[in-house]
């Protein structure tokens, strides 16, 4: 029977509604703390929740990517098991080069982005609201084979601008089909200014995934848009499911 | 809050006891509970403080020498309770023991007024939080918690580490009842944004905003609910009020108490380790702010550390399934004021036991701490167990191994600090040498006042207020007040989604709602409420129209109102007018909560479970900040889905209101905009508002209305508005309302505050609601119908006087905050 | 135009710095025996000097007297010879907000242009023999994101 591990961190905050997101798709999962990287072996999944890891001191994410378990989701990862980092988990796999995920000569995850913090004229520093995102590559990625519309989503974060010293980069990863979601209107049109892009974002990206499709780093929140009682507006259609479970079923049949 | 207690008298107090009203101003009594047992006094190794041989001079400058709030009479009549001179850290316990903020000596008598039990109630006011009956599940009777602070004084000094303290001392409060903590809220009061101080209360807003988000944020509390006002007299006392809430099996409540029989139990404190910070914040909190004593405050800075706490909760998350599993019984309180020395000794008396610690193991972050500052210190961030010695090793390595507390914050961890002991005495060690020792209960009494109360001698009249020339004007006006606005840019930076239980956000209508118990469909709605201004003319009818909006917020979304929280945020109690102005507030609260009783049970009033009280919210200037008796209400909602919220849901539907419009604009946004005050404050008729109220709940249940929203600040027209708007300003629809059924001129009748509702009525269910107003006395007023295109249209009869797109709403709603806080 | 450089830091606890100081310890930056931060500001001023001064240190926005230090130098670390500090700013960073702000509402005379980041102070014991490149190697390494921040290295 496969299993996801939840990886919690020192400070994150998610990691009990990413499990309950994974249970009501199907998925087995449980909670790891940070001092039990032993135990990822075990497991066929990775999700790196939500949170604030380290209060997000310095910057977000990046005191918690030297953590000790992060080696040991590095030599999953290398394996072909897919690791989604959801937020604060998005801002720990960009600190630790694991998205893109180029390796340099020596090996070593090389980190190219920054997940930087927001530009946003109504609200400076931390942000919280609902936007809505779309696909916007074809690439096949464990957690994107069951999402085909542009559907609704809570972010809530200070530093989710991906961002690159090399200007070019982010258009090569959208050419590469790296860039897996874009913010949009509800219609569906991507329009890179505020507020349907709520923090900035280069090209509206708000999510971006390495070569093989198997690491991905996503801003907004798809646990917090699992059942339609979360939606607003949507919270009368009780218990089913809301847009977001479409990310952890489709996980759910990767590991078939 | 329910203290029924008898002076008893002790063998050793001089003074005797006469009818309160011969006894002259100020005079202190010494509050006792019926103990069976009292323990002996005493002795200590130490120096003493030869109090009873100082004049009141030499007192006077020792008080002051050593940044005491004590009294001198308070001085003497520690000698007279311990019967011998006190060590300076026993001192420093009656310091803060007695301090207004730990003992509550003006306020106790007062505070009976209010009801605080009733079979919605399943802890009142007596622990750290209240609790509340909330859904039974799969056999399970379920509570929410509630707890209610205010963090005023540290917040104008500090404002980002006053309110992120504020937040995480209130949360603290509900964790330690064995909750898990599900949400929280904030009722801000700030001074005047365009006023003589607008670059500090600019500066206040921003970082309390900015400390509530930067605690509550990391912790992974989302807030639900809240409000925020600013006028002028909060310009040097802003107010910095929480209130937090959590869910808990019945069976599964942890007290505030040494268990029974706990002789030989350990003391166990768990957190960060014991510096300087805060160090008599509570003293600090009943002394009145003046610009010149910065001195005073060094030192008396709390350092929030949300990272620490995120790792303590979900550490203590785990002792509570472990100590569940095994059946235990601990006691568990949280540090707040007063530090070790208030938590032990009132976990220790309220077990009825008493305690000995030794302070040398109490891990601190400063070597040298003294004695007091190790005993009576605030850091932040720490709790106290009282732990089955068996269990003790299993506490600690949670704490200190699974999460590893030492790697996590400096210093901090779990430590064994003393022993809970059958002898009721309160004995503190350091170094070998007892610095401490009393009777338990003589530390924890603390004492009363009684007040002098005196009416204000100001006088607030009407104003003649020209009708306005441009309607379309007037309106914009009163949406762009920044207390009618939306607070879009403040709650926008709280975390509002994280544990994914929310189902009705700030924002989308008038009260929040979360569904806490992931897959089943109770939920639980949160308002806080009062409008300053009112309090101002009225400090009773400030105080009723609190009560009254909380429970109409609540009533809006569908939700039953259950209970009450009650924050008394007031001016200095030793001035008779401010102290009037409190009493006044009390007995308001009291008249609401009973005359609009709990839904189905007539005559039982809605119970105040928790709150707070907060005096000497005044600068040496004189400036006083309105009365604010800030209140919260908890509602039950059995099914989450017949929530609704205030945005308009479709063309073609009717707009009812129920509310009279009356001549109440004393206090509004219409008449503070026209720099006047005026003197009608909304003086409610309790019957009908109760009436209405319960007629909405049953309306929504039975799923006749498609939105509703309340009338308070801004009158019908902001109602109106903001139903049209949205939460989100995104709404697709509009509103075409006649006014002419009010006799009053047009200005007055869209401005009023007088209590009210309008709701949105699909034509087919049209009859049904009017039916059920009518089994509750209400005759609906039908005051127009939703349109296609949100544009908002307001006529006399034929006259039309206001026309507004949705961008021209939007503009002025949106912006009213944000441009008093850039 | 003159320059006037304000090192406003904590007279409480500073979290961050802790935090930041045991991760590197974690990280293997053994010889790190102190790590200070400080929030730092460089004003280009016309006027006068003594009088902006005086001003500056009084706006909330930057220095809060009650939990804040602030120095127009910076003074040596005392327990080591072997600072270094590394001075952090965001890349493209104009300041305009808060220049308004000092500018216009908080009405600061003379007061032209300005510059802001972070500033770590990094004390390594006597035996340390190439401080600048430790320096470095700990800036790539955690204090900043060369992606949307640059570092500098100074004595």
């Amino acid at each position: 029977m496969k299993k996801v591990a939840i990886i919690l961190f020192p400070g994150s905050n998610c990691e009990e509604e990413s499990k309950r997101a994974c249970e009501s798709a199907g998925l087995v999962s449980d909670i790891i703390r940070w001092n039990e990287p032993k135990r990822c072996r075990a497991y066929d999944a990775f999700i790196l929740p939500g949170g604030w890891s380290y209060e997000d001191r310095i910057r977000a994410g990046a005191i918690a990517s030297h953590e000790g378990v992060m080696d040991a989701i590095k030599e999953e990862s290398g394996k072909g098991k897919p690791v989604l980092g959801i937020c604060n988990g998005a801002q720990i796999l960009v600190e630790s080069g694991l998205v893109p995920g180029n390796l340099s000569e020596q090996g070593k995850f090389q980190v190219e982005l920054a997940l930087a913090p927001n530009h946003n004229p109504f609200v400076s520093g931390y942000y919280c609201t609902w936007v809505n995102i779309k696909k916007a590559s074809a690439k096949k990625t464990p957690f994107t084979s069951l999402v085909d519309d542009v559907f609704p989503i809570p972010i809530a974060h200070g530093e989710g601008r991906f961002v690159s010293s090399d200007a070019s980069l982010l258009k090569k990863l959208e050419e590469s089909g790296q860039a897996i979601f874009k913010y949009c209107t509800k219609q569906g049109s991507v329009i890179d200014e505020f507020p349907v892009n709520p923090n900035g974002s280069g090209n509206a990206i708000a999510a971006i995934c390495n070569k093989t499709g198997t690491v991905m780093a996503m801003m907004p929140h798809p646990e917090r848009a699992s059942w339609m009682r979360q939606v607003p507006g949507m919270s009368s259609q009780g218990e089913r499911a809301g847009p977001g479970r479409k990310i952890f079923e489709s996980l759910r049949e990767y590991l078939k | 809050m329910n203290f029924s207690v008898p002076l008893l008298l002790l063998g050793f107090l001089v003074k005797s006891l006469q009818p309160a009203n011969l006894l002259p101003k100020n005079t202190i009594f010494i509050l006792a509970r019926k103990t069976q047992v009292i323990g002996k006094m005493g002795g200590v190794d130490v120096e003493q403080v030869g109090i009873h041989a100082m004049a009141d001079g030499e007192i006077s400058a020792f008080l002051k020498k050593n940044s005491l709030a004590l009294k001198v009479e308070e001085c003497r009549k520690i000698v007279e309770l311990l019967g011998r001179d006190p060590t300076l850290t026993e001192i420093h316990i009656f310091n803060i023991q007695w301090s207004e903020h730990s003992s509550y000596k003006s306020s106790k008598d007062t505070l009976k007024m209010l009801p605080t039990s009733g079979p919605t109630v399943i802890l009142g006011p007596r622990e750290d939080a209240g609790i509340i009956k909330f859904a039974n599940v799969d056999g399970e009777q379920y509570g929410i918690v509630i707890s209610h602070e205010s963090h005023n004084h540290p917040s104008q000094v500090v404002p980002y580490e006053g309110a992120a303290t504020g937040v995480g001392g209130n949360i603290r409060d509900v964790l330690c009842m064995g909750a898990h903590v599900i949400s929280s809220a904030d009722p801000l009061r700030f001074g005047n944004p365009f006023g003589k101080n607008l670059n500090k209360v600019k500066y206040i807003i921003n970082q309390v905003v900015e400390g509530v988000a930067g605690y509550g944020n990391p912790l992974g509390v989302p807030i639900i609910a809240g409000d925020t006002y600013f006028n002028d007299s909060f310009d040097e006392n802003c107010l910095v009020n929480v209130v937090a809430l959590g869910i808990i099996k019945e069976k599964d409540i942890i007290h505030s108490a040494a268990p029974p029989d706990s002789a030989g139990h350990d003391i166990v404190i768990v957190g960060k380790a014991t510096d300087y910070s805060g160090f008599g914040g509570a003293a600090l909190a009943s002394v009145i702010l003046d610009a010149d004593e910065e001195e005073f405050n060094k030192g008396a800075v709390q350092v929030p550390d949300p990272f620490l706490k995120n790792i303590i909760v979900r550490a203590t998350e785990a002792v509570f399934a472990e100590i569940r599993k095994r059946g235990l019984a601990l006691g568990f309180k949280d540090m707040g004021a007063g530090g070790i020395m208030c938590s032990t000794s009132e976990l220790c008396d309220a077990g009825n036991m008493g305690g000995e610690i030794d302070l040398d193991n109490v891990p601190v972050a400063l070597k040298d701490l003294p004695p007091y500052v190790i005993a009576c210190g605030e850091t932040q961030e720490r709790f106290t167990w009282i732990s089955p010695p068996e269990f003790t090793p299993t506490l600690l390595k949670i704490y200190n191994e699974d999460f590893e507390l030492p790697n996590v914050a400096e210093g901090a961890r779990a430590a064994v600090i003393g022993k809970v002991t059958g002898a009721k005495n309160y004995v503190l060690r350091h170094k070998g040498k007892i610095v401490c020792n009393a009777p338990v209960e003589v530390i924890t009494r603390g004492i009363k006042y009684q007040r002098p109360g005196r009416e204000h001698k100001r006088k607030f009249s009407e104003p003649n207020i020209p009708e306005p020339k441009d309607y379309n004007a007037a309106a914009l006006s009163v949406l762009h007040h920044p207390n009618v606005a939306s607070k879009a840019s403040i709650f926008k930076h709280y975390d509002t989604e994280v544990q994914g239980l929310a189902v009705i956000r700030p924002g989308e209508a008038d009260a929040g709602v979360q569904a806490p118990l992931p897959g089943k469909y109770p939920a639980v709605a949160l308002s806080v409420d009062h409008n300053p201004k009112y309090s101002r003319i009225s400090p009773f009818h400030g105080a009723v129209n609190a009560v009254a909006e909380a429970m109409r917020n609540v009533a809006a979304v569908g939700a039953i109102p259950y209970g009450m929280t009650d924050c008394l945020n007031m001016g200095n109690p030793e001035k008779p007018e401010a102290f009037r102005d409190f009493t006044e507030s009390v007995e308001g609260l009291s008249v609401a909560a009973h005359k609009l009783w709990l839904k189905g049970k007539q005559d039982t009033p809605v119970p105040f479970v928790g709150g707070n009280v907060s005096f000497y919210n005044e600068s040496t200037k004189d400036a006083q900040i309105d009365p604010s008796p800030i209140i919260s209400c908890v509602g039950y909602l059995e099914d989450y889905r017949k929530a609704i919220t205030m945005k308009l849901k479709q063309q073609g539907s009717k707009l009812f209101l129920i509310g009279d419009r009356k001549d109440e604009l004393g206090g509004s946004a219409y008449y503070d905009l026209n720099q006047e005050t005026g003197a009608n404050v909304p003086n409610i008729d309790l019957e009908s508002e109760r009436e209405r109220i319960h007629a909405v709940i049953d309306l929504i249940d039975a799923q006749l209305l498609e939105s509703c929203h309340d009338i308070s600040d801004g009158g019908l027209l902001t109602t109106i508005a903001e139903m049209v708007l949205g939460g989100e300003a995104d709404g697709a629809f509009g509103a075409e309302i006649d006014i002419s059924f009010s006799s009053l001129r047009p200005d007055k009748a869209l401005f009023s505050e007088s209590p009210g509702f309008v709701f949105e009525v699909k034509p087919e269910n049209k009859e049904k609601v009017e039916h059920v107003l009518k089994t509750y006395g209400i005759n609906p007023i039908e005051l127009g119908t939703t349109t296609a295109g949100s544009k908002l249209v307001v006529g006399v009869g034929n006259k039309r006087i206001i026309g507004l797109e949705n961008e021209q709403l939007k503009k002025a709603w949106t912006t009213g905050v944000p441009e008093a806080m850039k | 135009m003159k320059n006037v450089e304000l090192f406003v830091g904590l007279k409480v606890a500073d979290n961050t710095a802790l935090t930041a100081f045991h991760a590197l310890q974690r990280l293997g930056f053994m010889n790190l025996v102190s790590l200070r931060r400080f929030h730092y500001y460089s004003f280009f001023i016309g006027g006068d000097e003594q009088a902006f001064k005086k001003d500056i240190v009084k706006v909330d926005v930057l220095v809060n007297s009650n939990k804040n230090t602030s120095t127009f130098g910076l003074a040596k670390v005392p327990q080591s010879g072997n600072t270094r500090s590394v001075l952090v700013q965001e890349s493209g960073d104009s300041c305009s907000g808060i220049l308004k702000t000092l500018q216009g509402g908080l009405g600061i005379k003379g007061l032209q242009k300005m510059e802001r980041g972070i500033l770590w102070v990094l004390g390594f014991s006597d035996g340390t023999k190439d401080p600048d490149k430790d320096a470095g190697a700990i800036a790539k390494c955690l204090l900043y994101s060369p992606h949307y921040q640059r570092a500098v290295i100074q004595n």
